[in-house]
């Protein structure tokens, strides 16, 4: 009983940033806006490849969605900062991080 | 009158310019930095380490409460593959990534060290394939990243033997292209989650029935279009058994085409056309 109710507790971090979903990106003239649902959250920041993984905060779109937009003329990995939490997205197309996870990658469509 | 001028002039080096150069290194860096950090920090840009990046990484770690020892020791990664003649900025890279991420300072310290280590096994082959820098640096980054994308080394040497192959028949026009589209198709397979032994399978093939560059180019691109609406594991055996019955899967006519094995130009297989608004998303 005490284990699971452990486990439950070890789990609700999880939960809570699970409760991010329905990450999707859209294209326009050079530059990317990632946007993702995660209506819990205080706050999103997208950090990228492209400047040393400064994080780029993200701002609330309505319908609990967070946007970040960069320049994206070139491939880049990514990630986000959920409430300072790293949060790795169901992508495309991903590579390990060398720290026992992995970083989406963002890649220009030929 | 001209020793006066010499003497003047060398007392400027001595006592002018020399502590002005050292204090770059003091004054950007915050006072609790060790003299040996800054020791090393000074050796790194004197290895060839961009000075404002040598003082960037350094306050970096300081500001995270990295000790003397992991400061240095990231130090000495950066060093080395700047002596490896290994580009610095991936380890650099790595760095920054862990400091976001706020992962402890041995296990970045770590995540660097495998990162020169890819770089180190990647550049040994783009070294052996061709003496042009900007060659090199593209192949060995190609591999690299295919390798951080999930690639096995015993399957990119299997994609590296062939590419050999096609060099000792001479049966490659621009061979380090080649070896280069190779390498960035199985980089872009691995990162669509095919597993490591069906992405050497698919580019190993692929060269064996005379892939040239721009067709492995076009074959890359098409394969990602693709998996946006298939399965990219089963599209890969797709593509695979397409190349060992003789097919070019990456034809017009997507594996009804028959291949030229042994042949070498590229046809126009028309397809890589813009995959559109969000193939970046979720995993299909």
């Amino acid at each position: 009983m005490t284990v699971r109710r452990l486990a439950g507790l070890a789990l609700l971090p999880v939960f809570l940033t699970v409760g991010c979903a329905t990450h999707y990106i859209r294209r326009d003239d050079g530059r990317a806006a990632f946007f993702l649902r995660c209506p819990g959250a205080r706050e999103v920041a997208l950090a990228t490849s492209l400047d040393g993984f400064t994080p780029h905060k993200a701002h609330r779109s309505g319908s609990g969605q967070w946007v970040a937009t960069v320049d994206a003329d070139r491939d880049f990995s990514y990630f986000y900062l959920v409430d300072g939490k790293v949060f790795q997205p169901d992508c495309r197309m991903a590579e390990a991080d060398d720290f026992g996870g992995t970083n989406c990658v963002y890649t220009i469509v030929p | 009158m001209r020793h006066a001028s010499a003497g003047l002039i060398l007392f400027f080096l001595l006592v002018v310019a020399m502590p002005a150069g050292a204090d770059a290194v003091d004054d950007g860096l915050p006072a609790t930095v060790s003299e040996q950090v800054r020791t090393q920090t000074r050796e790194m840009i004197r290895v060839g380490v961009p000075a404002d990046e040598a003082l960037a990484m350094t306050r970096s770690m300081a500001q995270q409460g990295y000790s003397d020892a992991a400061m240095r020791q990231a130090q000495h990664q950066m060093m080395a593959a700047c002596e490896e003649g290994l580009p610095h900025e991936p380890l650099f890279n790595k760095l920054q990534e862990g400091l976001a991420k706020q992962v402890p300072p041995e296990n970045v310290v770590k995540a660097m060290q495998t990162v020169r280590e890819r770089y180190r096994y990647s550049y040994r082959f783009a070294r052996q394939i061709t003496a042009d820098k900007t060659q090199q640096k593209a192949l060995g980054q190609a591999q690299a990243q295919a390798l951080a994308a999930g690639l096995q080394t015993r399957d990119m040497t299997r994609i590296q033997d062939q590419v050999r192959q096609r060099i000792r028949s001479q049966t490659c026009d621009n061979c380090p292209q080649l070896a280069t589209e190779s390498a960035l198709a199985a980089r872009d397979m691995a990162r669509l989650g095919v597993a490591s032994p069906n992405v050497a399978e698919v580019v190993d093939e692929a060269l064996e029935i005379g892939y040239d560059s721009p067709r492995m180019h076009r074959m890359r691109h098409q394969f990602q279009e693709r998996a946006q609406y298939e399965d990219p594991q089963g599209l890969a055996h797709r593509y695979a058994n397409a190349f060992r019955y003789g097919q070019d899967p990456a034809a017009d006519n997507a594996g009804g085409s028959q291949g030229n094995r042994g042949g070498g130009n590229g046809d126009s297989d028309g397809g890589s056309g813009n995959g559109g608004g969000n193939g970046n998303g979720g995993r299909p």
